[in-house]
């Protein structure tokens, strides 16, 4: 395309907004490359990257929406652990595995939908609602833990890479859909951008807002399916840490926090690739595996000063 | 002197001379580039070429401050205070160190300099301990005011500050500009109230696409001569409506019944009908914005009801359903999604017009905001450009085309010609003339009285949140009239 025209200095910004996560991902990937002489190319290796970013890049999709319409979830985290521990209850009582996946799907729908009608329809900070469900998960898996246990389960194709990674895609593209190609999505990059205009564009907001927060959480009732499938069983540390992973890829991939209509599906993906190619090439590099938390925690807060950066004047907490 | 933002040219070779003891008028379009130059001349951002000299010597600032140092302080258009914090605060914004001793900072002395500089231009109601949220939009552009004045500058740049304030407020501003002119200082007053201008300027430069048009002295003005050269074109003498014709199909579309609403709104019944223009006018207190965002569902009201074809309309979504359209009076704030693209603005009520089995078909809205664009001639690059970088006028017309393209029937429109340059404006009767003959029914919500006079077929009068008095179409009808009801 012929461009001979000068570049104000908001559209500059806007194009290292969408370039930088990219480039950022192709530092890593090149990095880690020379680093460790090709090791992290390796067939096995590939398949453990895309097994580790797996959960975050499935669910970091499914919720794009709530955090298009400015939300920040929290609750990603004890959501799979709840939805593991339906999951394997119902094989565990039934001797089957037909029914862990509608089982994971409507307990993800039925926490979202909790935390939707407390954000959306009582009006209330989406932190707050998040949060509460994060707690609320957690307590319900401790205390279930406290009086039972229960055996593992094999999930059988699910734990087929191919098929996994064949799924991924499905998924991602759907979400992709939902938030590019409908009224759904459109109305949360709408809310998130400009609420009295979103309200003034005679859409049915609050129904809308809803129904993003459900199919939220049964994007994350279908991660967990996965997550059972590689794990095997359910424990009260399962899921731990996926609500951060999630925010730290969003942020990686240049999400803007406050929602909007600058918010964009490919952000999760991108994110959560650079976030696992990060921790594996350490590991394969031969840094200690306890080191990566350390890691992760560093770029949390770089990827966060400089969103402050990009974001100048836009609050980097949610409304 | 040259700015170019991106594509768009501002300003190309402007040469402009102010005199000592003169107010100037600076008039044109919107995206004439009025607000880039004086935006330059006082600090706000720099020129790509060209100079400025300040009696004599050359002038660049680099920042507003030098500005203000070289005594040249300007009264922006749009909201230049800060919300969160306090009103003395913000009047010494950047400044505060002069006021601290050691890192603390001496509340009483900042509360009493701001005091005086309120008292400077005549204002001595403002309470200056409180935040400045709490104050209204007037009390804020008078901080404005009292804020710029404080380096007694020798060139006042006023940039369409009397539209956003009464007749009190602009009282002040007037006096101080007579005060300028009487102590040999320069003002720069920029309006699009051609009457105003006519009033208070002594000369007048004319600025159309960034280039400088003509100067007019005091003797020459003449307002068909200065709009002609600001649009470059004949302005025809039917600017409003030609005809006196009010009359407009039987059919009731909308009625308001025993509406009360939670702030100004008291039992105010209407009817509207097919095929006519209802202008509501009034004081910008009286109800009339409230009424207009009752009739879309914005705002919760206390008892009373509107109905459309008795479906009650309390919602937004149901107003929308049932074929109301509405531009708000605050269109960057409520109307538009300013940072989001030309075609997701117009498309987003009507997006069911162009999905197949809810999924929107790219090449379909495409098409769609192309079909927008043309109707209303709007400005751009194309449906992918964003909604921020047109002019007013343009941003306007995107508003319009949202509900336009809907197809929705009625159309409640709160001063759409706001801030809105002469051309496009003409376009925007032509179109709401169109609209009635295509049997819409248009409710205009307007504080300009002339415009209510040129386009109604009906005038409603409110005052206090009543409707005080109605007038049907007539040539007899004078501002007069209208204006004995509305205090």
């Amino acid at each position: 395309m012929a461009d001979t025209g000068m570049k104000s200095g908001t559209e500059k910004k806007e194009l290292v907004r969408m370039w930088l996560p990219v480039m950022g991902l192709v530092a890593v990937i090149a990095i880690f490359g020379i680093w460790s002489g090709g090791r992290i190319f390796m067939g096995d290796n590939i398949t453990t990257i895309i097994n580790q970013a797996f959960t975050t890049m499935m669910v970091a999709s499914g919720l794009a929406m709530i955090y298009a319409q400015g939300g920040m979830d929290f609750s990603p985290g004890g959501v799979i652990a709840l939805c593991s521990l339906t999951g394997v209850a119902v094989a565990n009582a039934t001797g089957s595995i037909v029914l862990v996946l509608p089982m994971c799907i409507i307990t993800g729908i039925g926490c979202y939908a909790v935390t939707g009608i407390i954000t959306v329809g009582l009006n209330m900070n989406p932190y707050i609602g998040t949060v509460s469900m994060m707690f609320l998960t957690r307590g319900i898996v401790n205390s279930v833990f406290n009086v039972r246990s229960f055996s593992s389960i094999n999930l059988g194709i699910a734990n087929n890479i191919w098929f996994r990674f064949a799924c991924l895609i499905v998924i991602v593209f759907i979400c992709w859909i939902l938030f590019n190609r409908t009224k759904i999505g459109r109305a949360s990059q709408a809310y998130g951008e400009n609420q009295q205009a979103a309200a003034q564009t005679g859409m049915p907001l609050k129904k809308y807002r809803l129904i993003a927060y459900m199919f939220g959480g049964a994007i994350v009732g279908i991660a967990t399916f996965f997550y059972l499938a590689r794990v095997g069983n359910v424990s009260t540390s399962s899921g731990m840490n996926e609500e951060m992973n999630v925010i730290t890829a969003m942020a990686l991939g240049g999400m803007a926090m406050g929602g909007g209509v600058r918010t964009a599906i490919r952000c999760g993906v991108i994110g959560s690739l650079i976030i696992s190619l990060l921790v594996n090439g350490l590991v394969v590099c031969g840094i200690a595996v306890e080191w990566t938390h350390g890691v992760r925690g560093l770029i949390f807060l770089v990827v966060v000063a400089i969103s402050f950066v990009r974001d100048k004047g836009v609050k980097f907490l949610p409304r | 002197m040259v700015k170019t933002f991106g594509a768009t040219k501002a300003l190309r070779g402007v040469d402009f001379v102010l005199n000592r003891g003169e107010v100037r008028g600076l008039v044109g379009e919107n995206g004439s580039g009025k607000s880039t130059m004086t935006s330059i001349i006082a600090g706000f951002q720099k020129c790509d070429s060209g100079e400025m000299f300040l009696e004599g010597k050359p002038y660049a600032p680099a920042n507003v401050r030098e500005a203000r140092d070289s005594k040249v302080a300007m009264i922006v258009q749009e909201i230049g205070t800060i919300g969160g914090i306090g009103i003395a605060e913000n009047m010494f914004l950047g400044e505060i160190q002069n006021f601290s001793r050691g890192s603390i900072v001496e509340k009483k002395k900042l509360h009493e300099e701001a005091k005086k500089a309120f008292e400077k231009i005549g204002v001595t109601t403002i309470d200056t301990s409180r935040p400045t949220t709490s104050i209204n939009l007037e009390d804020r552009k008078l901080l404005e005011v009292a804020s710029a004045m404080r380096c007694d500058p020798d060139i006042l740049i006023v940039d369409e500050t009397t539209t956003a304030l009464s007749q009190n407020g602009r009282e002040i501003i007037y006096g101080l500009m007579k005060k300028q002119v009487a102590e040999n200082k320069s003002v720069i007053f920029i309006s699009h109230d051609l009457d105003e201008i006519i009033e208070v300027c002594d000369n007048l430069t004319v600025l159309r696409d960034g280039v400088m048009i003509g100067d007019l002295s005091k003797p020459e003005f003449e307002k068909n001569k200065i709009q002609n050269m600001m649009v470059g074109r004949e302005i025809k003498g039917d600017y409003y409506r030609a005809d006196y014709d009010g009359s407009h199909g039987d059919r009731v579309v909308m009625k308001v019944e025993h509406l009360y609403g939670l702030h100004t709104l008291r039992d105010v019944n209407l009817e509207l009908h097919e095929g006519e223009i209802l202008g509501i006018g009034g004081l910008s207190e009286c109800g009339m914005h409230e009424l207009g965002r009752a009739m879309f569902g914005v705002d919760i009201m206390v008892s009373g009801q509107i109905t459309v074809n008795g479906r009650k309309i309390s919602k937004t979504h149901q107003a929308a359903a049932a074929g109301i359209g509405y531009v708000s009076k605050n269109r960057d704030t409520e109307s538009l999604m300013l940072q989001a693209g030309i075609g997701f603005n117009i498309t987003i009520p009507s997006l069911e017009k162009i999905s197949s089995f809810g999924i929107i078909s790219k090449a379909r809205e495409k098409q769609y905001t192309q079909q927008q664009i043309d109707a209303l001639s709007i400005k751009c690059e194309g449906g992918q450009q964003k909604t921020r970088a047109l002019s007013g006028g343009n941003k306007q017309k995107v508003a319009f085309a949202k509900w336009l393209g809907k197809g929705s029937q009625i159309l409640v429109f709160d001063c759409p010609t706001r801030g809105v340059d002469v051309g496009v404006k003409a376009a925007m009767y032509r179109l709401i003339e169109d609209l009635k003959k295509n049997g819409h029914a248009i409710v205009l919500i307007s504080e300009e009285l002339q415009e209510l006079i040129g386009m109604s077929d009906r005038i409603i009068i409110m005052k206090n949140g009543r409707i005080e008095g109605e007038h049907l179409r007539s040539s007899d009808l004078s501002e007069h009239d209208l204006i004995r009801e509305m205090i």
